[in-house]
Formats: structure tokens, sequence, C-alpha cells
């Protein structure tokens, strides 16, 4: 399966990782946050399918949306990739897939 | 600080309101609530009107002055509040918080939101605009979308069963089929929860509110100028406002929205109140599972433990925190700009002993008002004199 970095910002000063950039760091309020690459693993803490998609979207439901703990210990909401054979669980290892216009895409490991 | 009590308040049916427009709504609120409190336009100091989306639904903006000038009042600040669903809670306590500084004796409150006319695509778009369009919502995520994902997460966590979950609607359907106002008025049984459409798994169709017309108003007045008014004024005893992320990846637990906590706590204080006190709440079910969420967040279970509550009807009517005996947003309906403050309607309504469903010697209550996907939170904790 193809890896790939899976671009977050991190404070210059006391590390805490975020996924969009900040003027400030919201813990430590300093001016330095930088783009940092990370593992792009991690685990499912929820998530759900749509199945009535706003009207930009529609033609493309169901689709899963889903909450991911990245090891690193940040916090994302993704597009979620299910293979068809799969069911996915709470806990279920992930891994970070591709960038599309509207947003990260994860797939279940 | 001043304290300040409600001495009227109105509200018009929910749900579809064929031929009334926005500014008729909120109108007839107003007259409704001024008519209460014996009040003379002339009287009134202030105007806040809570609203959320006029201008993309009704195409119609300075919703504050046109329906002022349109109820006769003078030429008074006129202020309109967006806090998505809690912008009618968000204009009650502006308009507490004038009479408490002391810059106004006498500030009328409104919310009114005119949803059903409008194609339910726009709509729902609109809705969506209330979370963050940068990330969640640019993803594709809805807001009943962000509700499943919370709803899934917390039968994970704590073992809360669909079932559990399926009871808020359940007991809300029951209470609001007394409720003359009320957009649904007809019970609704688990099995038909459980067999409705799937909207975001797991939450299904019944587990959300219908789309709805409505406005509600109250009329807020120093507390020691209330008795030439009325002779049983409702005082606000805690009022609380707070903040939280407007997205599920902010949360820090996806069970918890860190607003309503906040606020609840900041309503308790000045109130000098545990949630054990609380006789009778109405509390933001814009969803099943935010019922669930709220009474764990404002302390009246602990977290992990709003499931099983609602299954032993510890929040029924008869129980020991009867919530929602209006029949909430699930039976009411949501008109967003109006929620808030129909909840305060009912509350005085409790208070002041004329409640439809009323619960017995109900002597404290509070009103929970959440908006967007937990972006905002209004508490504020009513008591009778």
């Amino acid at each position: 399966m193809r890896m790939a970095a899976f671009e977050a910002f991190a404070c210059d000063r006391c590390k805490c990782l975020a996924v969009r950039p900040l003027s400030r760091c919201r813990r430590c309020e300093a001016s330095t946050v930088l783009s940092t690459n990370l593992s792009g693993r991690g685990t499912l803490t929820s998530f759900t399918t749509i199945r009535v998609p706003p009207t930009v979207f529609l033609g493309q439901e169901p689709y899963d949306i889903a909450v991911i703990d990245l090891d690193e210990g940040l916090r994302v909401t993704a597009r979620l990739t299910v293979p068809e054979e799969r069911e996915a669980m709470i806990g279920d290892p992930v891994i970070f897939h591709e960038m599309r216009p509207y947003g990260p895409v994860f797939r279940l490991v | 600080m001043r304290r300040v009590s409600v001495i009227g308040i109105g509200c018009t049916p929910f749900g579809k309101q064929n031929g009334i427009g926005i500014i008729d709504l909120a109108l007839h609120a107003c007259r409704e609530a001024m008519d209460d409190a014996h009040l003379p336009g002339s009287r009134v100091e202030a105007f806040y009107l809570g609203n959320f989306v006029s201008e993309t639904l009704v195409r119609q903006g300075s919703l504050a002055p046109i329906v002022a000038y349109r109820l006769g009042l003078g030429p008074i600040p006129c202020t309109r509040v967006e806090g998505a669903c809690a912008s009618s809670g968000i204009a009650f306590r502006h308009g507490v918080l004038l009479i408490a500084s002391g810059l106004c004796d006498m500030v009328l409150v409104a919310g009114v939101e005119k949803m059903t006319s409008a194609d339910t695509g726009i709509v729902t778009e609109a809705l969506a605009s209330a979370g963050d369009a940068d990330s969640e919502m640019r993803l594709g995520l809805t807001f009943p979308g962000t509700f499943g994902i919370i709803m899934r997460r917390h039968m994970h966590q704590y073992g809360t069963t669909r079932e559990q979950v399926a009871m808020v609607s359940v007991k809300n359907r029951s209470n609001g089929s007394t409720n003359p106002k009320a957009h649904f008025q007809e019970p609704v049984t688990i099995e038909e929860i459980l067999e409705s459409r799937l909207i975001c798994d797991p939450l299904r169709l019944y587990d959300c509110t219908p789309i709805s017309d409505g406005a509600a108003a109250a009329v807020l007045c120093a507390a020691d100028l209330a008795t030439e008014f009325t002779d049983r004024p409702i005082d606000v005893i805690g009022s609380g406002h707070a903040t939280g992320p407007a997205t599920l990846f902010e949360m820090a637990d996806l069970t918890t929205f860190e607003a309503s906590v906040a606020a609840g706590q900041q309503a308790y204080r000045e109130a000098g109140l545990a949630p054990n006190d609380i006789d009778v709440a109405e509390v933001h079910d814009c969803f099943t599972i935010a019922e669930i969420a709220a009474i764990e967040d404002l302390g009246f279970v602990e977290k992990g433990e709003g499931g099983p509550a609602v299954a032993d009807g510890l929040t029924a009517l008869g129980g020991r925190l009867p919530t929602n005996p209006s029949g909430g947003l699930l039976s009411k309906g949501h008109p967003v700009g109006a929620t808030g403050l129909a909840q305060i309607y009912e509350i005085v309504a409790q208070l002041r002993g004329e409640a439809i469903n009323q619960v017995k010697d109900a002597e404290i209550g509070l009103a929970h008002n959440l908006g967007g996907t937990g972006a905002v939170s209004t508490v504020h904790i009513l008591k009778r004199r």
C-alpha cells in the first residue's frame, strides 16, 4: 500500500500539533508554527456514513467521514475509504491515502 | 449588577406556517409577549432579535429594526444576534446584561426563523454554514453527520444502546403530543424510530428535528420594577454564555460539548445552585443524542449515564428531573433562531404553574441552548418568587 506523509503544523516552541496553520500556537501562544510531516498512521475514533449529502456532493453518497486519532497525537476529520468486503469499527487502524480538493482521505489498513 | 426578571412571554405555533412571512412571525410573538406583560411599546428601551439565516432562506436582512419599527417601538437600539441554533439564547443573554448593567430597565428579546418556504437543499446548506466551512463542511460533513459521529462514539465509549438513544425521541414526542404549538403532535414508538430511514449511521430520520417556522419572545425588566407589570415575575438568577470548538477534530472528547459545560458552570455559580436543585429543564435536543450529551454536560447525571437515565425515566414527566416537557426540539420543531426563546417560554410557563405538561411545584428551571456543532452555548436558570 502506498504511504503518503500527512502534512500538519507544529509549534516551534512547545511542539504541540495542529491540523491548520496558525498565526499563534493555541497552547503557548508562540508565534512560530511550522509545517511538519506526520506518518499518516492512526486509529478510528468514530465515523458515519453520509446518506443525505449537501447539494455539492449529490451523487457521491453514500460516503464515510471519520474522526481519526493520528499516532503522533493529532486528531483529524477526513473522508474514509472502506474496502467492499470490510466493515469499519472504532479502534481500527487507518492510514492517510491522499489529499483531495475537499480534504484528506484515509483508508482502513 | 441589578437583578432581572421575565414579565412577559410569547410564542407562535411551530411548524409549516404557509403564507406567514418572517416579519409577521416575529411581530406575532413580540406582541403576545408585550400584551402578556401589559407593556406599552413606548416603555421598551432596546430590542435584540435572534436569527440565523434569514438572508439565505427568505432574502430578508435588517430584521431587528424592521420588526421594531413595525411594532411601533421608539427610536431605540435594535440588534440582530446570530449564533446559529443558539441565536435567541444569546439575544436573551444580552437583554439580561443590558438591564443588569443598569443601562436599561425594559428590554424586548425575540427569536425567529422562516424555513419551510425555501428548498430543502438550500435549507440543508444554510444549516451547514454553522459548521466550519474551511474544514469539515468542505469535506461533505453535515449537521446530522456530526451528531451521527458523536452518537457512535457515545455508544462505544459508554455502552449507550441504540434503544436508550431512541427513548429521547419517544419521551419528547410523547410530551409534545399535548402541546398545541408543537410541529409534531403524534407520539412515536421505539420500533418506528429504529425502522426509520438511515440519515447518517447510526442516526435515523426520527432522531432528527423537523424543519419549521416559528418565533418566540420575552419581555425583560429590572427585578425591582417587575411587580408594576405582573404579580408573578420570574427572576433570572443565573446566566451563562460560552464558546467551544466548531469542529469534531478540535473536541477533546467527542461526547462532551465544552461550551455547554462552561455555560452551565457559569449559570450554576451565579445562581449559587447545583444541578440537583433544578426542578425542570429545557435542553437542546436538536438530535436525540444531543439531549443525552446535554444532561451529562449540565451535570444532571455523570458522563456516560445519560442513556440509562433516559431509559429509566429520570428525565420523563414525573421523573426526578423532567427534561423537555414542551416536547423539545424533536417534537416542537426547530425554527433555528427561535429555539432559545421557545425554551425560555416553556420554563417561564412552568414556573408560573401554567404549562401544558406542568411539573408539580416547579420553582427553579433551566434552559440550555446549543449553537452550531457545539461552537456556542447559553444556559439560563430561572426562579419563581
